[in-house]
């Protein structure tokens, strides 16, 4: 058995996108998939900024320590805030590439700093630089105030070097583990000294804690700031391997095809590091197509919840339940658990959290209860815990229920085709008895098929 | 087909239940061998508490001149050795340690210490160096050993990276009851499970089939026996009965793993150390009533830590700043050589205002998979760390 001709389509968006609404489906049936994804690039062009919070600070003034003190304790409440308006950006901005690749980034540059300015101009950085070049990217990532906070750069200064922002610049960020040596990362973190925020908060160099003596890095002599430093990480064909490598894990599957990967390693680094190339290499290959990988990623949680906002305008009765459903399901915007990021594929998954998303449908519906609660807190453990609270939800099903009656098919078949990507899969065929469309969303959406794509 | 079919493959009527054939089906045996009736239980503290003001080097100037205002005074203490004693609310440790039921473990930590709570949990939880990062914890890496989900629970709605392995995980399930609802939905699609050729299905399938028949089980044996003991109404004190009860049950579970959480005492510290020491010894010591009365606590084995311990000097607003070494306390009905590890408090040679750490956690960990689960610790923490000798 075969699934219907257009499933090339929905294996495209679910992928690039954060998911297709059935009714803009009929415009896309007529053109190939390298016309979809051109398509892709054009919407992704125009695109507009985070803007929730108003940048405080002023070029050259001081911000003084009691704002910052204050900014801090804000902090919690406010990502909070800027978590939302990400998710509602990726829920209705035409770019969805480019949403898709800052969220890519905001994976493999993860950073949490307890600033939602700072967060949010980085996220603007990612966003930015989604689909530019690799090299402006990195070279902002150096200079970004809330990456120089998060991996203690602001401490990296000539008499007393701190080498985190190095060391993961090299392990996490470039070339990965065994490529570099540890007085490699030593020599780098020297390059790095002074590369600081100013007290107006803004990235500044500060000449007098820089160390400008020479420096030996993989095995080159001279002067090096950081900027050398990064050029030399681009120079290595490693890094552009290792950025292929995570892309094909997020875009394609988890299981490697380093065949595949050498391929795009040569367009990456020939063409000196152009993102879109890369990925408009990858989105028309042969590859990306194979019916091994389809089906073949697990959603991650921001991806489930905003496919859910895009398919059927899911909305919370509390803001403050769309960020307990990701703490729940174990992924939580501007909060990744280290510098490393999410591990995602099968970490996303255990008994626990697959219930909760198979439950998700009939939760959202009110016909199951469902409150988790927050994890113990290093400041939490005096709050009374309260009984259970409604999880309810607003879901529009309008369109489902066109898409449902205007084919041919049996409701079961259609609205199946649409939700479930994995093209081994058949509706139950008992599935067409039921012709109730909210019901028969119920059942596909709590399949455990539906957490991939 | 008929109606009832229907129902149960598409998860339609998840209020109803077919539960029947669910354990005649499973392939999943889920007696252990008869050596395996050990315990752990890990009582997870978190913010990072305070080891100095946990048991206190009463007879050290160093510390007095440190904490002007939140110094504890030696006569309101509760003796343990000539130079250390415990904070007045711990008297559950005090009466474990009179019993020889307790290793008292200072100066735990690890070389490179990281002051941030997520990332030091994060490296307790994976049993990692300070800069490395590694995706499984060291329990779920045990439950790798070819053990099913339900040998390790956490009490809380979502699994920490500690329950997680590379190809099994543990349960989360915070209230046994809601638990249960939320599996309801699993029933009809986990009676269906087939090896798959597509491994992702198969591992969601799978991991379905084994979070319904571990829940089931767990909240019929949750059925089985009812505590008499009187516990604290607080939310440790909740979660402790219910472990109680579960290994009063006979239930094969061997990891429970809870967290109490309100230890970043940067402000009023002695508040919030009387507070929660005094909600942990009330919870600690009923449990350990249950158990000694179901002739259980020989079987059961405690470990409490916290992510990291606190500056030795106290800050302006009568607390203390993130530091590096701690204390934790490893406890039970069998412990064979109870007393202190790792020394006293070296006050006079701090790093950076900091405690230098004498005790690897991971040696802790060693301890406890070598001479209490009878594991292979080099396996399980990929390195070999020297075991203390607690159990053994």
């Amino acid at each position: 058995m075969t699934k219907q001709p257009h499933s090339d389509i929905q294996h495209l968006y679910t992928r690039a996108t954060f998911g297709l609404h059935p009714k803009f489906f009929s415009n896309k049936i007529n053109k190939n998939p390298t016309q979809l994804f051109e398509e892709l690039l054009e919407e992704s062009k125009e695109y507009s900024d985070l803007k929730h919070f108003e940048d405080i600070r002023i070029k050259g003034k001081d911000i003084g320590g009691f704002k910052i003190l204050k900014m801090i304790l804000k902090s919690r409440k406010e990502l909070q805030e800027l978590n939302l308006a990400w998710l509602d950006k990726m829920h209705v901005s035409r770019a969805q590439l480019r949403e898709k690749m800052t969220l890519f980034w905001h994976h493999h540059f993860a950073t949490s700093a307890p600033f939602p300015v700072l967060m949010q101009e980085q996220n603007n950085m990612f966003r930015k630089n989604a689909m530019g070049n690799f090299k402006d990217l990195l070279l902002e990532v150096a200079r970004d105030p809330a990456m120089i906070i998060y991996l203690n750069n602001q401490q990296n200064k000539k008499n007393a070097p701190n080498e985190n922002f190095a060391r993961e610049l090299m392990e996490l960020f470039t070339l990965g583990r065994g490529h570099y040596s540890e007085n490699d990362i030593k020599e780098s973190a020297r390059a790095f000294t002074g590369w600081h925020i100013g007290l107006d908060g803004y990235f500044a160099f500060d000449k007098k804690s820089h160390d400008d003596g020479e420096k030996t890095f993989f095995n080159q002599t001279g002067n090096w700031n950081g900027d050398d430093i990064i050029r030399m990480i681009l120079e290595k064909r490693q890094t552009a391997r290792f950025i292929c490598q995570k892309l094909y894990k997020f875009f394609v599957s988890p299981k490697v095809n380093e065949a595949f990967v050498e391929k795009m390693t040569d367009e990456f680094f020939t063409s000196n590091y152009d993102i879109t190339r890369l990925i408009r290499f990858l989105f028309s290959s042969e590859e990306f197509y194979l019916s091994h990988n389809r089906g073949a990623l697990i959603k991650s949680p921001v991806e489930l919840i905003v496919e859910y906002k895009r398919f059927f305008s899911l909305e919370m009765n509390k803001d403050q339940n769309m960020i307990k459903l990701q703490r729940a399901l174990g992924q939580v915007l501007f909060l990744p658990p280290n510098v490393a990021g999410w591990p995602g594929d099968r970490s996303w998954i255990d008994s626990t959290s697959l219930l909760v998303r198979m439950n998700l449908p009939y939760v959202f519906a009110g016909i199951h209860e469902y409150d988790p609660q927050e994890k113990a807190l290093p400041e939490s453990a005096l709050i009374e815990q309260k009984g259970p609270k409604p999880f309810l939800s607003k879901m529009n099903i309008s369109a489902w229920n066109e898409l449902a009656t205007s084919s041919k098919n049996p409701k079961a078949k259609t609205l199946f085709d649409y939700l479930i990507i994995h093209p081994h899969m058949v509706p139950p065929i008992v599935m067409s008895e039921n012709n109730n469309t909210e019901e028969l969303l119920r059942a596909i959406l709590s399949l455990p098929e539906f957490q991939l794509h | 087909m008929n109606r009832r079919n229907f129902i149960k493959t598409t998860g339609l009527a998840s209020g109803t239940l077919f539960v029947p054939q669910l354990f005649a089906k499973s392939p999943f045996a889920f007696a252990n061998p008869a050596n395996d009736s050990r315990i752990l239980v890990v009582i997870q503290w978190s913010g990072g508490n305070d080891g100095l003001n946990t048991v206190v080097p009463f007879r050290n100037d160093i510390y007095y001149k440190n904490r002007p205002k939140i110094a504890l005074k030696r006569d309101e203490l509760l003796p343990l050795t000539d130079e250390l004693a415990l904070h007045p609310k711990l008297e559950i440790i005090k009466k474990l340690w009179d019993n020889s039921e307790v290793a008292v473990l200072e100066n735990v930590g690890y070389p490179e210490p990281d002051r941030s709570h997520f990332r030091s949990m994060d490296i307790w939880h994976s049993a990692s160096d300070s800069d490395e990062y590694i995706n499984t914890g060291w329990l779920g890496r045990w439950l790798d050993q070819g053990r099913v989900a339900s040998s390790a629970i956490e009490m809380d709605d979502s699994l920490s990276l500690v329950m997680k392995g590379e190809s099994q995980k543990g349960l989360a399930i915070r209230n046994i009851d809601a638990a249960k609802k939320l599996a309801a939905i699993g029933y009809h699609i986990a009676m269906d499970v087939e090896p798959h050729e597509h491994d992702q299905i198969s591992y969601l399938r799978n991991t379905l089939l084994e979070g319904t028949q571990g829940i089931e089980y767990v909240h019929s044996q949750s059925k089985k026996f009812a505590s008499k003991e009187i516990y604290p109404a607080t939310e440790l004190g909740k979660q402790l009965k219910s472990i109680a009860e579960l290994i009063l049950s006979g239930c094969t579970t061997r990891v429970y793993y809870v967290t109490l959480g309100g230890f970043d005492t940067h402000a009023i510290q002695p508040f919030t150390q009387n507070t929660l020491f005094n909600q942990y010894s009330q919870a600690v010591n009923s449990f350990r009533n249950d158990l000694i009365g179901g002739n259980r606590w020989k079987d059961v084995a405690v470990l409490t830590f916290s992510e990291f311990g606190r500056r030795v000097k106290e800050n302006a607003g009568k607390g203390t700043d993130h530091g590096t070494a701690g204390v934790s306390f490893l406890f039970g009905g069998n412990i064979k050589n109870a007393g202190l590890y790792g020394g006293q408090p070296d006050l006079e040679n701090l790093q950076d205002g900091d405690l230098t750490h004498r005790l690897d956690f991971r040696q802790v960990y060693a301890s406890i998979i070598e001479e209490w689960m009878k594991e292979d610790s080099e396996k399980l923490l990929f390195d070999k760390f020297s075991p203390l000798r607690v159990f053994v």
